[in-house]
């Protein structure tokens, strides 16, 4: 924990003593843009239906900081980090109920909660167009992400499921349209539509609990692991959002 | 050659309206390369019999691939542009883009799929530019109208069925750079860089070649002949065909699947030559 003080002020330290450095602090909202859709066949004849579950990774909120160093008016170089809050999505399947030889098939409300921990680091070019107060840019770069995602599958009158999602670092792009406003010689104001497309690889999943009728059942299974191969786990995190910031300048008069 | 006396009128009127106005015509092949991947659609699937202490049993072939992409590969554009002030430019685009691809189950070494997607771009797009010296930079941006089909082919052995797909619109949209060179007034040479997006959804698959075990399938149901593919199944109409992996409601009528997207998101550069019409005095 000391190292990584020390470290972050040497960063401060060591930027300050340059002018053209600046430090961002953002946020902002982001929408899947293409959601996973999975078709599940309810297949107990004559009964037969189906749901489709759209499930959306990459929506959130987005919070960040990052540095940037002015290579000259126009052009910049810029290493952003950011985390990705209010992820939870709530997935709702309703299967039909009907007769299946001699039982009764009870329809029920299936409910799934997807929750994802994120961290992007997106090392960027900026080309700024010249301008005196008002600054349009864009950006592009690379996107490096590692997620976590939680799923709870819950069926009312059953049982209900956590399961853990995880995987290494992957690599994808992301860009960004905007424009900046100077407050003052320092401080500028910004606001950006930006895009990531990437993809996501879940190499293994973990069963963390296992309920049925409210009573945790996870000791009876033992193989609670899987791991993926063949890309199996792979998903599309693509997203576009919009971010607000403020930018700070650190100038040597 | 009365006929041709319009033809000739109108054509010199819009040479003298393009010199009088700042137009410009570009010549611009790309590369293209996956942006993000996706499981590939399976669209239909392929029996093959398999024999077992003498009775025969139908079995499917996996073909799934879970990282797939078809956006690979180069394609011919060109684009006609008006600029509308010192930094606003307004263009359409065209490009012809045409890829095959031979992809390997992710689940049977035995089992591999051919594909063959066609599908020819209208770009109607704005680009922002700002001029330097010798050199524009400018950002463009824009919706893509394409007209598109695909054949998909699944093999096994000496087992083969291959599926021709509806011409349909494909769509989606374009975001890139462009750097433009000056080399004089009216010649520059153009270099790009951006990202596209494209969907394509196929509404129809008709059957084109049915080889099982080495035997070409002439007597085949309208059912299989062709596929439908849709949103929602009516089950008090359709039932499952577990034999065929379709849905049916006779033998004589097409059946029906659920509809798949072939994403076709792809990262591109582009060289190119761009001739500008008209007043160009500052570049």
């Amino acid at each position: 924990m000391k190292k990584i003080k020390y470290t972050l002020l040497f960063i401060v330290f060591t930027v300050s003593s340059y002018s053209q450095v600046y430090f961002n602090f953002f946020s902002g909202y982001a929408f899947s843009l293409n959601p996973t859709v999975s078709e599940d066949v309810f297949f107990n004849l004559p009964v037969m239906d189906i749901n489709k579950t759209k499930i959306p990774f990459g929506k959130g909120m987005n919070v960040g900081i990052g540095i940037g160093y002015m290579l000259n008016n126009n052009l910049s170089a810029e290493l952003n980090c950011n985390t990705q809050i209010l992820t939870k999505s709530k997935i709702n399947n309703d299967w039909p109920g009907g007769h299946v030889d001699n039982y009764y098939l009870i329809e029920y409300n299936e409910i799934i909660i997807l929750h994802n921990k994120s961290v992007q680091f997106s090392p960027l070019l900026i080309y700024s167009l010249e301008a005196n107060k008002f600054q349009p840019y864009f950006k592009f770069g690379l996107n490096l992400l590692h997620v976590t995602s939680n799923f709870d599958y819950d069926f009312p009158l059953a049982n209900t499921t956590e399961l853990k999602f995880t995987g290494k670092w992957n690599i994808g792009y992301r860009g960004a349209l905007g424009s900046s406003i100077f407050i003052n010689e320092r401080i500028s104001i910004w606001e950006e539509f930006t895009f990531v497309y990437t993809n996501y690889n879940y190499k293994k999943s973990e069963l963390l609990s296992y309920k049925i009728n409210e009573i945790e059942r996870i000791q009876s299974i033992r193989n609670r692991t899987t791991e993926y191969k063949n890309k199996e786990g792979l998903t599309d995190y693509s997203n576009m959002g919009i971010n607000i910031g403020i930018k700070y300048l650190i100038r040597n008069n | 050659m009365k006929k041709c006396i319009p033809i000739f009128l109108l054509l010199i009127t819009l040479t003298e309206y393009a010199q009088s106005q700042n137009f410009y015509f570009a010549i611009n092949p790309r590369f293209y390369l996956p942006l993000t991947y996706q499981a590939s659609p399976e669209y239909f699937t392929l029996e093959r019999l398999l024999t077992s202490l003498g009775e025969f049993q139908t079995v499917y072939v996996f073909d799934k691939r879970n990282k797939f992409s078809i956006a690979k590969g180069a394609s011919f554009g060109a684009t006609f542009g008006f600029c509308l002030n010192n930094s606003l430019s307004s263009e359409i685009g065209l490009d012809y883009f045409d890829v095959k691809r031979t992809v390997e189950s992710d689940y049977d070494s035995y089992v591999s799929s051919d594909w063959h997607f066609k599908t020819l771009n209208v770009v109607p797009e704005f680009s922002v530019y700002k001029h330097f010296d010798k050199y524009t930079l400018s950002v463009k941006s824009g919706p893509i109208i394409g007209l598109s089909s695909l054949e998909k082919t699944i093999y096994y052995e000496n087992t083969r069925k291959t599926y021709k797909f509806n011409n349909n619109l494909s769509l989606g949209y374009i975001f890139g750079f462009e750097y433009d060179y000056s080399l004089n007034g009216y010649l520059s040479l153009i270099a790009e860089f951006g990202t596209q997006i494209l969907f394509y959804t196929p509404k129809k698959a008709v059957l084109t070649e049915y080889l099982l075990n080495g035997h070409s399938i002439e007597e085949i149901s309208a059912n299989i002949k062709e596929i439908e593919y849709v949103k929602d199944i009516n089950f008090q109409e359709y039932y499952y065909d577990g034999m065929k992996d379709i849905y049916a409601s006779s033998w004589d009528e097409p059946s029906k699947r659920f509809i798949e997207r072939l994403k076709l998101n792809s990262v591109f550069l582009g060289i190119g030559v761009k001739y500008k019409i008209g007043n160009n005095e500052k570049n």
